[in-house]
Formats: C-alpha cells, structure tokens, sequence
C-alpha cells in the first residue's frame, strides 16, 4: 500500500515532510529486517513520533499504529497492529516472492471529534476536525524490498542460471537478465550438454565449464561498477534478484552479511567456486574418478 | 489416497508454450484426454520436481462443466491449501497442474477457441495478478481461498455464492484490497444477504451500468475502493465492510427499481 502525494480532507502527518500537514512533528515507522531463510522478521518495530498530543491520543486508545506487509506477486497482505515500544513481527517467508512493500500508517481507532494540534500548518491552524473510525492520521509509505526464497541453498545458487539453445551463437554467451543469469550453447553443444546434464556426475564439471565463469564474469561486472562509482550494491539487488541468492549462500557459507565494503574488495573468481560447490577442484576430482572407472572398470559394472 | 510431488514447468519449456501457442491451441482443440503430445512441442524435461508433496488427485469431468465446477474447486483447494502462497501464484506450477492433474477438467472447464484463450487462460499473459484470477484452474483455487469462512458452519457458503456468479467476485479480486480476509468476507456476505433479500423482487445480478458494460458488482468493488482512499481498509472490522456495502449496494438497487417504476 502506498499513499503517495494523495489529498486528505483534514492534515495528515507524513515521512515524507514535504507532504506533511504538520510543521514540526516527525512520524517515522523503525525496524531492522531480516531474512533467516524460513522468516522474513522485523525486529524492533515501532512508531517513532515526536508528537505528545499523537502520542496521548495513541495512549488513550484512539490512534492506533497498522503496519501493513504487502506482496503483489503472492497477492499477500496483511496487517500487524505496532506501537511505540519495539516488538518483532514474522511473516513465513514462503507468503512471499519478489517486490514486498512494507509502510506503516497510524489511524483512527474510533471516532475522534475536536481533532486539532497546535502543530498543523499554518492554512490548518485554529481549526478542529472530525475524525472517523479508520482515517489516517499518518503516513510512512516505508520502503520496498526483494525477496527471493527456495527450500534448497546448493540448488538455489545453481538455479539462477538458465543455459538454452541458440542457433544465434557461435561460442558459448553469458547474459545477466533480471531473474536468471542466462548462458546461451550452440545447438550442437547445448544437444551434449542437455543430455549429460541430468548426470549428478557432470554437475561440477558443468558448474566448472558453465555456471562458475558465467558468476565470475557477472560478479566483475557489479564489482568494477560499484569500485566505478556507477552503482551500488543496492542497485544490483533489486535490478538482478538472482543476486540475492549469492548474498543468502555467502552468509550461509562465512556466516556473516554480504555488504558493499565486502564486495568491493573480494576476488569475485574465488567467490564463484566457493558458492558453487568448489565446482572447479570438485569438478577436476570427478573428472578423475570418471576416467579411472572408464578404464578399469567400476560402478558401470557393478 | 497416493502422495505425489508437486512440479513446476521447466523455464525453457514454457518459453517454448509461448513462442508456439498457436500449435499449442491447435493440439488442446482436439486432444482431450492427455497431453503426451507436449513431448512434440518440447523435447526437452517438461517439468522440474519440487519437494512439496499433495493428494494425487482426480477431478470430477461432465460435459456441462458447472455441475463440477463447484466439487472440484474445493478438491482443488483443499489438496493444494498447504502449499507456500509463491508457489501457488507461480505460472510455472499452475502450468504443470493444468497439463497433468486437471488436464481433462481444464479443457471442459474452457473451450479453446484459439491460442489467445490458450495464452490468457492457461498461462499468465495479461500480468501475474491477472493470470492468477484468468488461469482456467488457479483461479478455482483462489475462488474458495479468498471465500472460505472457517467460522461459518457452512464454510464454503460464499464459494457457492461466487461460483453461482464469478461476477460477484471478479472485480474485488482484482484490487489491493482482496487479501485481506475481513474486507472480502465483509463485502461478500453484504452481496449475498441483498440479493437473497430482493430474491423475487429483482434480479441483482442484472443490474447493469454504462449500457451493460458495468454491472453492480463492479461498482461495489469500486465503492470499496473509495472506502479506502482516506481510511486503512485493512483496519476495518468485516461488520464494518459488511455495513458499508450493504448501504452502498441496497441504495443502488433501489435506485434501480425506482428507475424500473418511472
């Protein structure tokens, strides 16, 4: 939900100063998100408001706080009622997919008559309002994150890559799309690959040959941006959301979040085997092994 | 009852749907009772298993879809409830439970004409949110979803009261506000008390706007829009929203039956 520069009949407060109705009171919605893999959580979630006649009215029972959790891809939406203390709020991570909007909006809890504030504005001064049951009182249209799920980590990373044939190609092409990194085959090529891929054996051999040059050269290219000044990490997430699968399997993996100052200064070549199984030392092993049994005979027989 | 896993279709494959669906219409035209003719179309995995397991199940099929309609939207929805929201909303999943599960049921449930029917109602064409509430099966599902009422004794009165007429549902699920429980039972019970209680004097689902291109459901969906323009919808009790459309939609019948004596 988002309210954005929409008029009410009497003043609202809002985040967004520049649409507030009030000269000095300041209304913010405060949280510190996180995602655990089964949850999305918002810890320490409360309103912030500098306003004691809000805040009386708030304690009195009449303004009430709705945070509001809302995914248009799951068509989810829900309402957690906050207040001026800290509290966590869960919301199953499985309800969720893509763009989530979360905003936060105090409202009436019942009618409020002879509504003024010596705060309003200027053109609202003097003047007393009646309130209705559910009108809101104000706005923090709040932010919009990207959430990306899956029940597997090792499969996930795996899973951002798309590899199709094309008949356009004539070496093998890496392209960052939105959801997917894509690697494009020649028909012949793509035929041997499609028909060993399903082969557990070959995974790492493919995640060698494949997928760990295809994240490397994908994961440069943010790197040189972001060391460029061009655009931060931010920015990657929400135009590649299969970015933040590398970011779920890097704090999997060392245990701590991916940030920007991070990033900046890790070998993005290393990073990609390590996220992909150490595909590369993996894959030299199963090639060996592949090869000894070929030659003196072995599980094929068996 | 036999567990099975639950698929999605390959990326690649629903690519290959898109790019072809005029073939795709052609073979839905004339093959109903299996769709092994896919393997044509795409020769590569059709389907990619997910972990999620659900009741193998049959859906009822009779010439005249609307004597199944009802049994087997609860069928569906009662196998698959379990199942995370993202999968469920998921094009790629619906695409696999279409061809496999409620291939025959699909078919009856919509004649295709043509690959535009293929693509709005077997795939998400027109947007996600649109897909969900177009696709021949999913949006059975969502019809008992956002209907159920766990209080009501009869549960699923309102399913009936939907299915019997999707216009009563279909402009509501199309807004922000239709997941939010209270609103959409609120509204719904206000529909059907009214057209219950004019039963006999008019016909409420008749009542049209705009030479016949709004009906009044439509315009309900919209007076719950205004609602919410200053107020938070989500707060509102279902009395609340119950109240409220009843007033909005009586006054609109009434008007309509005035107009009727004039």
């Amino acid at each position: 939900m988002q309210i954005g520069n929409k008029l009410f009949p009497y003043p609202t407060i809002n985040n967004n100063i520049l649409r507030s109705c009030f000269r000095d009171t300041i209304y913010e919605f405060k949280y510190e998100d996180k995602n655990d893999g089964q949850n999305y959580i918002l810890e320490n979630a409360y309103v912030d408001i500098n306003n004691e006649y809000i805040k009386k009215l708030m304690n009195d029972g009449y303004i009430g706080a709705g945070l509001i959790i809302e995914c248009p891809t799951t068509i989810f939406r829900k309402m957690f009622e906050i207040t001026l203390e800290p509290q966590t709020i869960k919301i199953n991570i499985g309800n969720l997919r893509d763009k989530v909007v979360i905003s936060c909006y105090l409202y009436a809890k019942r009618n409020i008559t002879n509504y003024k504030d010596d705060d309003f504005l200027e053109d609202y001064l003097g003047y007393s309002f009646e309130i209705e049951k559910n009108d809101i009182i104000a706005i923090d249209d709040g932010f919009t994150t990207i959430i990306d799920y899956d029940e597997s980590l090792d499969k996930k990373v795996a899973s951002i890559f798309q590899v199709i044939r094309s008949n356009q190609v004539e070496t093998m092409t890496i392209e960052m799309k939105t959801r997917k990194i894509v690697i494009s085959l020649p028909e012949e090529e793509f035929v041997y690959y499609d028909t060993l891929r399903k082969n557990d054996n070959f995974q790492n051999i493919f995640f060698t040959m494949l997928a760990i040059p295809a994240l490397t050269y994908c994961l440069k290219e943010f790197q040189d941006n972001i060391l460029s000044e061009q655009y931060n990490l931010d920015v990657v997430e929400m135009n590649y959301t299969w970015f933040i699968s590398v970011k779920n399997a890097y704090k999997n993996q060392y245990g701590i979040e991916l940030t920007e100052d991070i990033f900046k200064n890790l070998n993005v070549s290393i990073l990609a085997q390590k996220l992909l199984n150490n595909g590369i030392l993996n894959g030299i092993k199963d090639l060996f092994n592949i090869s000894m049994r070929k030659q003196y005979g072995g599980e094929e027989n068996e | 009852m036999n567990k099975i896993n639950i698929s999605f279709i390959t990326d690649d494959a629903l690519e290959t749907l898109y790019k072809n669906s005029d073939e795709v219409a052609e073979y839905l035209m004339k093959e109903k009772n299996n769709s092994n003719w896919l393997k044509l179309i795409y020769k590569g995995e059709l389907f990619e298993e997910k972990k999620y397991k659900i009741d193998n199940i049959s859906l009822l099929t009779d010439d005249n879809y609307d004597n199944v309609d009802f049994q087997n939207s609860i069928m569906i929805y009662e196998t698959l409830k379990d199942l995370p929201r993202y999968i469920l909303t998921d094009e790629r999943f619906w695409c696999w439970f279409n061809f496999t599960i409620g291939y025959k049921a699909a078919l009856q449930a919509m004649k295709i004409n043509s690959k535009t029917t293929f693509e709005d109602h077997w795939l998400f064409k027109q947007s996600k949110r649109r897909g969900i509430f177009f696709n021949v099966l999913a949006r059975c599902y969502f019809r008992v979803a956002f209907t159920i009422d766990e209080d009501n004794e009869d549960k699923y009165c309102l399913t009936r009261f939907v299915i019997e007429n999707p216009e009563r549902f279909r402009h509501m699920s199309w807004k922000q506000y239709a997941p939010e429980r209270e609103v959409m039972l609120g509204a719904l019970y206000a529909e059907r008390d009214l057209v219950e209680k004019y039963n006999g004097i008019c016909d409420v689902d008749k009542i049209k706007y705009d030479g016949g291109r709004r009906t009044i459901y439509s315009e309900v969906a919209k007076k719950l829009s205004l609602y919410g323009s200053v107020r938070l919808v989500d707060a509102a009790s279902r009395e609340e929203i119950y109240n409220y459309v009843y007033e909005k939609m009586e006054e609109m019948i009434k008007e309509n039956l005035n107009k009727g004596q004039k």
